[in-house]
C-alpha cells in the first residue's frame, strides 16, 4: 500500500507539472501570436517610412562641390538617423535594401550600395561573419555582402569556400562567382568537400549571368581528386560547349565512379566528334546498366550510321530498357529507314520487340 | 499477499511503466524534432527554388496517381495535378479497373487516344488494357494507364513500370498539391552527395473546410466539423513532431501513401509495392530500408515539414473507423512480414530502434490501452479497483496528452502558422481537451477491430467514400 501511495503522489506531481507546462505553452502560443501580429504591423509601418529613404537614395545625384556632414555620400535626415540606431528598423532597412537590390541595375544599384555602406550595414554583415558561431548567421552575412556587391570583403569571404559547414561554404562559393565571375571558380582547385547537385545547379545559374571568359582550370578540374568537381566540370563543358576538351573529357570514361562516367557520356554527347561513337562502343561491354543506357541515349543523339550493327546487337540484350533504348537509337540513326531496320530484325514479330516497334512507329508518326 | 493482489499490482505497475516509457519517448520525440524543423527553416532561407524551374540539369519527376471509381471528381483532380509547377514532369493516372465512368470522362475531357506503348514489366501487375495520351499538346505531360482492378499497390506498381523518370511521386489522386511542392521535394534528393536519398516525405494537411478554386488551395481554414478538426491536430502532431524527429534520426518507417517521393530504381529493385498488404506505403519503406541495409549502402529517408499536400479527412465515424482499421492491419502486416528485423543488430537503427518502437508503441499501444480499460472495468465490478490510483493515472496520461498537443500547436504557430486566427488556435486547443474522451477511445476501438479483422483474415480496404472538394 505504501508503494502505491508513493506512486500516486509521484503521478500527481507529474500531472500537475504537465498541466502547468500545458498552461504555460497555451500562454506562450497566444503571447507569440500577439507579438507576431504587433511585429508585422510595426514592420509594415517601418517599411513605408524606410522606403522613402530608399527611394531618395535610388534617384540621388550628389552635388559635385557640396560636401555633406562627415564626408557622407548622402545626407540622412535626422529622423532616420535616430530611427536607424534601433535594432528593428535597421533589420527592416537591411531586408528592404537587399530585396530592392536584387531587382535593379545601373546607377540606382550603385546608389543603394552606397547607402548600405554609409549606414554601416556592411559592418553589421561583417560582424555576422566574424563574431557569430551559428552557421546560419555566418551564411546570412556572406549572402548579404554578396548581394550588395562588397568586393573588398572577398578575402574575408573566400576563406570559407571550403568550410566544414555546407551552407557557409555554399554561400562563400556563390559569393566568389558573384564577385569574380568565371575566375571565381578557382575555388574548385582547393575544395575537399563535395559539391552537392543543388550547389552545382546554383553555380551554373549564377554563371549564366556572367560574361564567358574561358575556363583556365578546367583540364585540372576534370582530373580532380574530388569527384563532384569532375562532374561539375563536365557540366561546364556541356553547358558552354567546350568542343576543344573532347579528348580530356573522354579520359573520364576510365574513372571508377559510375556517376562521373555517366556524366562523361552525357557530356560527350553534347561535344561529340567522329571519334565519340567508337569510343562509347569500346567502353560499352565493361559498363554497368546505367552507363549502358546513357551510352545508347548518346548514340541516339550522335546518329552515326556506323553504329547501326552495334545497336542491332543490343536488341538482344536481356534488359528491356536497353532493348528499347537501342531501338530508339536505331530509329534516330537510320532515319526514315529505321522501321525497316527494326522490322528486319529476326525477332521483330515476337514479344517484346513487337510492342517496342509498334510504340516507336506510333511516335514516329506523331 | 493473495494472488489477486499480486495480479492487481502487476497490471497497475505494468500500465504505469508502459505509460512512463511511452511518455518519455514522446518527450524525446517532441524535443528532438525541434532541432530538425528549425534547421530546415534556417536552410530554407538560403534556398532559391526557382533554380529547379529554369535549370536543364534539374531532376525529372513522374507523378503516379491511382484512381478507383473517382468519376465524380477525376477530371478536376487531374487538372489540379497538371497545374503543379515543375519543368520536367509527367503525370501518370492509373485507372485501376474503375466500375464507374472515370475512364470515359478522362478520354472526353483530355482528348485521349490509345497509343501503342511498350511496358517494361519489371514488377508484375494485373493486365494493362491500354495506355492513353492526349492529342492536345497542352496535356502532353499526361499519361493514363487503364488496367484491370488489382488494388492500390498493384496500380502503383503499374505506374512504376510505366514511369520514365528516376524520381517518382506517389500520391492520392484527390490530393491538392501546393504549386511549389515538387521543387521542395526535389531538393533533398540533390543536397547530400555522400548518401543515397531513397525517399522523401512531405507533410499532408487536412483540407476540409478550406477554400479550393480550380484545383488550387486558395484559403486555409480550420475544419468546422469535430472529426476533421481533431485529425488536423493529430496530423500536426504526427508530421511536425513525430516524423521530423524520426527523420533527424534517419529512422523513418513510414512515408504517407498520400504523398511521397521515391527513387524509382530502388523501389523497383526491391520489388515495388506489396499487393498482399493494406499497408503498402509503410511496407515499401521498410523493404527499401532493408534492401539498402543488406546491400550495405549508405542511404537516407527524409521528411520536409512544409505543408505541401492537402487531403480530405474522413468526417464520419464509419469511414474513419474503416481507415483506422486498415492502418492497424497495414502496420501489423508490415511488422509480420519483416519480423526478422526485430532487435536485429545487422539492421542497425532500423532493427534496434525503429522496428521495436513501432512494435511496442504503434502496434501494442491501442491493445494495451484496450486491455487496461477492460481490466479496470473487471476490477471495478469485483470491487478491487484502487480508485485513487486509477483516477490519478488517468489524469497523468490525459495531462501529458494535452501538453503534447499544445506543444505541437506551438510548433505549428512558430513555423508555418497555417491557422492565423486566435479563434482557430483556441478551437484546436479545445479539440485537444476533447480528444481523449471522444476521438481516442474510438481510434483505439477501431485498432482493436483491425486486430480482430486481421485474425479473421479480412484483407480488404473497406469502402472509402469521400465527399470531394468543391473544385
Amino acid at each position: 500500500m505504501k508503494i502505491i501511495s508513493i506512486g500516486i503522489l509521484l503521478l500527481i506531481h507529474l500531472a500537475i507539472g504537465f498541466l502547468v507546462a500545458f498552461l504555460l505553452i497555451v500562454a506562450a502560443i497566444f503571447l507569440y501570436l500577439s507579438y507576431k501580429k504587433r511585429l508585422f504591423r510595426k514592420r509594415e509601418r517601418l517599411k513605408k517610412k524606410i522606403y522613402l529613404l530608399i527611394e531618395k537614395a535610388l534617384f540621388y545625384e550628389p552635388p559635385s562641390l557640396q560636401k555633406t556632414e562627415n564626408n557622407a555620400w548622402m545626407k540622412i535626415p535626422f529622423k532616420f538617423q535616430a530611427l536607424l540606431k534601433k535594432k528593428l528598423p535597421r533589420a527592416v532597412l537591411r531586408t528592404e535594401i537587399l530585396q530592392v537590390q536584387k531587382n535593379i541595375s545601373g546607377a540606382s544599384r550603385d546608389n543603394l550600395q552606397k547607402l548600405y555602406e554609409q549606414l554601416g550595414l556592411k559592418q553589421d554583415a561583417l560582424k555576422k561573419l566574424n563574431r557569430f558561431r551559428q552557421w546560419y548567421i555566418k551564411a546570412e552575412g556572406i549572402q548579404e555582402l554578396s548581394i550588395m556587391n562588397q568586393r573588398d570583403c572577398l578575402r574575408s569571404i573566400y576563406r570559407y569556400v571550403n568550410d566544414k559547414n555546407e551552407y557557409i561554404r555554399m554561400e562563400a562559393q556563390s559569393a566568389a562567382i558573384n564577385f569574380l565571375g568565371f575566375h571565381g571558380l578557382r575555388f574548385l582547385n582547393i575544395i575537399s568537400y563535395p559539391l552537392s547537385e543543388w550547389q552545382q545547379l546554383k553555380l551554373l545559374e549564377q554563371l549564366s549571368h556572367k560574361p564567358v571568359l574561358g575556363f583556365k582550370g578546367i583540364t585540372a578540374w576534370l582530373q580532380s581528386p574530388n569527384d563532384s568537381v569532375i562532374t561539375f566540370a563536365l557540366k561546364l563543358v556541356r553547358v558552354y560547349r567546350c568542343f576543344e576538351l573532347h579528348d580530356t573529357v573522354a579520359k573520364c570514361m576510365e574513372h571508377s565512379n559510375v556517376e562521373v562516367k555517366k556524366s562523361c557520356i552525357i557530356t560527350l554527347t553534347d561535344i561529340y566528334t567522329e571519334d565519340t561513337a567508337p569510343l562509347l562502343i569500346w567502353h560499352y561491354a565493361t559498363e554497368d546498366t546505367d552507363c549502358r543506357l546513357a551510352t545508347l541515349h548518346a548514340l541516339c543523339q550522335i546518329r552515326d550510321p556506323e553504329t547501326i550493327s552495334f545497336l542491332t546487337e543490343q536488341l538482344q540484350d536481356e534488359n528491356n530498357d536497353l532493348k528499347l533504348a537501342a531501338a530508339k537509337a536505331i530509329m534516330a540513326t537510320a532515319g526514315s529507314d529505321g522501321i525497316n531496320v527494326l522490322n528486319a530484325y529476326t525477332e521483330a514479330q515476337s514479344h517484346p520487340w513487337h510492342e517496342i516497334i509498334q510504340q516507336l512507329k506510333a511516335e514516329a508518326a506523331v | 499477499m493473495s494472488w489477486q493482489s499480486i495480479l492487481i499490482h502487476l497490471v497497475s505497475y505494468g500500465i504505469l511503466v508502459y505509460s512512463i516509457t511511452i511518455i518519455s519517448s514522446y518527450i524525446f520525440i517532441g524535443i528532438y524534432s525541434v532541432g530538425e524543423t528549425m534547421k530546415y527553416m534556417h536552410k530554407n532561407r538560403f534556398a532559391d527554388y526557382r533554380l529547379l524551374a529554369i535549370s536543364s540539369e534539374a531532376p525529372s519527376f513522374s507523378i503516379i496517381a491511382p484512381a478507383y471509381n473517382e468519376g465524380l471528381t477525376i477530371v478536376d483532380n487531374v487538372r489540379s495535378l497538371l497545374s503543379v509547377y515543375y519543368n520536367e514532369l509527367e503525370l501518370i493516372i492509373i485507372n485501376d479497373g474503375s466500375k464507374d465512368d472515370s475512364m470515359k470522362k478522362l478520354i472526353t475531357a483530355y482528348d485521349l487516344k490509345k497509343v501503342p506503348f511498350f511496358i517494361n514489366q519489371q514488377i508484375p501487375t494485373k493486365n494493362v488494357l491500354g495506355i492513353y495520351k492526349s492529342r492536345n499538346p497542352v496535356f502532353h505531360r499526361l499519361v493514363v494507364v487503364d488496367k484491370e482492378n488489382g488494388g492500390k499497390a498493384d496500380a502503383l506498381n503499374a505506374g512504376l513500370n510505366v514511369a520514365k523518370h528516376d524520381l517518382v511521386v506517389c500520391i492520392d489522386v484527390d490530393c491538392i498539391l501546393e504549386q511549389d511542392a515538387l521543387m521542395k521535394m526535389a531538393k533533398p534528393f540533390l543536397e547530400n552527395p555522400k548518401v543515397n536519398m531513397i525517399g522523401v516525405g512531405g507533410v499532408v494537411r487536412i483540407a476540409n473546410s478550406c477554400l479550393i478554386e480550380k484545383g488550387r488551395l486558395v484559403k486555409v481554414n480550420l475544419a468546422k466539423e469535430f472529426l476533421p478538426r481533431v485529425q488536423t491536430l493529430e496530423y500536426i502532431r504526427a508530421f511536425l513532431l513525430g516524423r521530423m524527429a524520426w527523420s533527424r534520426l534517419n529512422g523513418l518507417l513510414l512515408i504517407s501513401g498520400a504523398f511521397g517521393a521515391f527513387n524509382r530504381k530502388i523501389a523497383i529493385a526491391c520489388g515495388g509495392y506489396n499487393t498482399r498488404t493494406v499497408g503498402e506505403d509503410m511496407e515499401l519503406i521498410v523493404r527499401m530500408r532493408r534492401y539498402m541495409e543488406e546491400k550495405k549502402v549508405s542511404y537516407r529517408i527524409s521528411y520536409i515539414p512544409d505543408p505541401l499536400c492537402w487531403t480530405e479527412a474522413p468526417s464520419d465515424y464509419k469511414i474513419l473507423g474503416r481507415q483506422r482499421n486498415r492502418w492497424t492491419r497495414g502496420t501489423i502486416e508490415t511488422l509480420m512480414i519483416h519480423k526478422g528485423l526485430f532487435f536485429n543488430r545487422r539492421y542497425h537503427l532500423l532493427g534496434l530502434l525503429s522496428y521495436p518502437y513501432w512494435f511496442f508503441f504503434e502496434f501494442m499501444a491501442p491493445l494495451i490501452e484496450f486491455l487496461g480499460f477492460i481490466t479496470i472495468i473487471i476490477l471495478a465490478i469485483l470491487g478491487l479497483l484502487n480508485w485513487n490510483y486509477f483516477i490519478t493515472l488517468l489524469i497523468f496520461i490525459i495531462s501529458f496528452g494535452l501538453l503534447y498537443s499544445a506543444f505541437a500547436i506551438l510548433m505549428e504557430v512558430i513555423t508555418y502558422n497555417q491557422y492565423k486566427r486566435k479563434r482557430d488556435i483556441l478551437k484546436l486547443l479545445l479539440t485537444a481537451l476533447m480528444e481523449p474522451f471522444i476521438f481516442q477511445p474510438f481510434v483505439v476501438w477501431s485498432a482493436v477491430k483491425g486486430n480482430i479483422d486481421l485474425l479473421r483474415k479480412k484483407h480488404g480496404w473497406g469502402e472509402m467514400t469521400r465527399k470531394g472538394f468543391k473544385l
